[in-house]
């Protein structure tokens, strides 16, 4: 038999993606590309018709486009084996046992045959019987050699069998212990995405309570320019000329301070950006790196439902060696989907961007806001709705004197239960109170 | 005499809310700072956790890396003996019956 090893002439064409063998791009299928460095050291001691075998099973596995490599492999040890390969072994088997016990029954016919001519020879009184006879123990002797012979290759049979067996159960056991694995690891994993994604809320929130405080500083910067031009009006008035008021040391000082002020609070929403930008590569980065091994998670789930056939090949009386074998496995699986966290994009969707419209609107200090807030979820229900104000200062970063409209502390207040994961029925609750109290300020 | 004098105190008013208002000014900026530095603060801790996050997450797909490789090494060991069985079988039956023929 020619080995399959003559046929790696093949240039490595996919080099961009090893694992994904696309059909033409591989016209001639290369057995050392796909066994593992352990896998080819046993490739090279086995034998021809071996080699032949693992040959044929690994290059129809892998005609398939984009199959992974360790999927594909999973996948020759479920599906492979238990088609073709086993049923033409089996029919073949049968095939032999059938031509033994032919035999066996043709001897034993003419035994029987011969058996009924001494009988009738006997009761002649004719002594070529005894001739007959030593031709009967001939003819058992070539029963018991073929009766022999189906016991060995029954034996040869079932003794593949069982090792077939044990392997099945050995196959379970990786692929059980993979799976396993992946549940082991991928849990923890998406348990820290989530984290992540919560720092990711954390900097939302910040920048939304940054941008009221600077709404805020931003106005009183305001006020106090007004105030300043109303001072140079009246120094003017005074008879003191533009340009000595432009030089004044408070004046000069006044507009450095009002710029550096500009200065830092821009600083601060860039410093935010890059922050955010930065958390959301993080994210986006180490989530693609995940997602082959969900996929593959789930691919093994899925391969390793598949169960191995039967063989259906005759019995010996005697009994099966290899009985019950593999029913010792109960090929549990857990459910296959992997968990992920699900925000609810109602409180995104329901926050409003009023503020701007409306620039007379009356403003409280969080503390206000809060202390209502609070009052009304005591005495409406229980402490557990109550908002600890000192996390919320310390996640918003704002202060008890801040002050903002209503829209802006709905819009924040929202953001924070969004941040700390509070469950979607409670905001719900806390959306009702806040339209409620402070419905008339809105 | 009197004019000036009253200039002069109109001046001194004047300068002293211009100082009021520089003050007022000063406040605002160091709030402002203070802000900054706490955001600054906070942003860094933000930055951290999520590098230890990213790192311990990175860590869990290496080992699943290392598993994956060695479940490979695995399968390629149970295929390639049972392959070697399959070819062995028809070889070894064809054997015992030619024997004694």
């Amino acid at each position: 038999m020619t080995s399959p090893e003559v046929k790696k002439s093949t240039v490595d064409k996919g080099k961009e993606n090893p694992d994904a063998v696309k059909p033409g791009i591989f016209p001639e299928f290369r057995i050392d590309k796909i066994l593992t460095q352990s896998g080819r050291s046993l490739f090279d001691k086995i034998s021809d018709s071996g080699k032949a075998v693992v040959h044929s099973l690994y290059e129809g596995a892998y005609k398939s486009p984009g199959i992974n490599r360790l999927v594909g492999k999973m996948e020759i040890a479920y599906n492979q084996f238990r088609g073709d390969k086993y049923e033409k072994k089996a029919a073949k088997f049968k095939n032999k046992l059938d031509g033994v016990d032919i035999k066996i029954n043709a001897f034993q016919q003419a035994k029987e045959n011969l058996a009924g001519v001494i009988k009738d020879l006997k009761q002649q009184n004719i002594p070529a019987a005894t001739a007959l006879e030593l031709k009967i123990k001939d003819i058992e002797k070539q029963i018991n050699k073929l009766a022999n012979k189906r016991d060995r290759i029954q034996t040869k049979f079932e003794e593949k069998e069982s090792r077939r067996n044990l392997r099945i159960n050995k196959r379970d056991q990786i692929a059980n212990r993979l799976i396993e694995y992946y549940e082991n690891k991928l849990e923890p994993f998406e348990r820290k995405l989530e984290d992540l994604r919560k720092e990711q809320d954390h900097i939302d929130l910040l920048m939304m309570a940054t941008e009221v405080k600077h709404k805020n500083r931003e106005a009183t910067l305001e006020k106090l320019q007004k105030k300043l031009d109303f001072t140079i009006e009246n120094y003017k008035r005074l008879g003191m000329s533009e340009r000595k008021i432009r030089k004044d040391e408070a004046v000069k000082a006044f507009n450095e301070q009002i710029a550096n002020a500009r200065k830092e609070m821009q600083l601060e929403n860039k410093k935010l950006q890059l922050a955010k930008d930065k958390l959301d590569t993080k994210i986006a980065k180490v989530d693609a790196k995940a997602n082959p091994y969900r996929d593959r998670r789930e691919e093994f789930v899925r391969v390793t439902k598949v169960r191995p056939i039967e063989f259906n090949v005759p019995g010996r009386e005697k009994g099966q060696p290899h009985e019950g074998k593999e029913e010792i496995k109960t090929h549990e699986r857990k459910e296959s989907e992997v968990k992920k966290t699900e925000f609810t994009p109602k409180v995104a969707e329901k926050i409003e961007t009023t503020f701007e419209e409306e620039e007379e609107k009356e403003k409280f200090p969080v503390a206000a806001y809060l202390a209502t807030l609070n009052d009304y979820l005591l005495k409406n229900y229980d402490k557990t709705y109550v908002i600890n104000k000192k996390d919320y200062y310390a996640q918003t970063q704002l202060s008890r004197y801040d002050k903002m409209e209503v829209s802006d502390f709905r819009r924040i207040f929202l953001q924070y239960a969004k941040f700390k994961r509070i469950p979607a029925q409670k905001v719900d609750l806390y959306e009702k109170a806040i339209d409620k109290l402070f419905e008339k300020n809105k | 005499m009197v004019n000036n004098q009253t200039q002069d105190d109109k001046e001194k008013e004047l300068q002293g809310e211009l100082k009021d208002i520089l003050t007022q000014a000063k406040e605002i900026n160091d709030d402002i700072k203070k802000d900054r530095e706490d955001l600054d603060e906070e942003l860094k801790q933000i930055d951290n956790r999520s590098d230890q996050l990213v790192e311990e997450m990175n860590g869990l797909l290496e080992d699943l890396d290392k598993a994956e490789e060695k479940t490979e090494e695995e399968l390629d060991e149970l295929i390639l003996e049972e392959a070697e069985d399959l070819a062995a079988t028809d070889k070894e039956i064809e054997e015992i019956l030619k024997e004694e023929e």
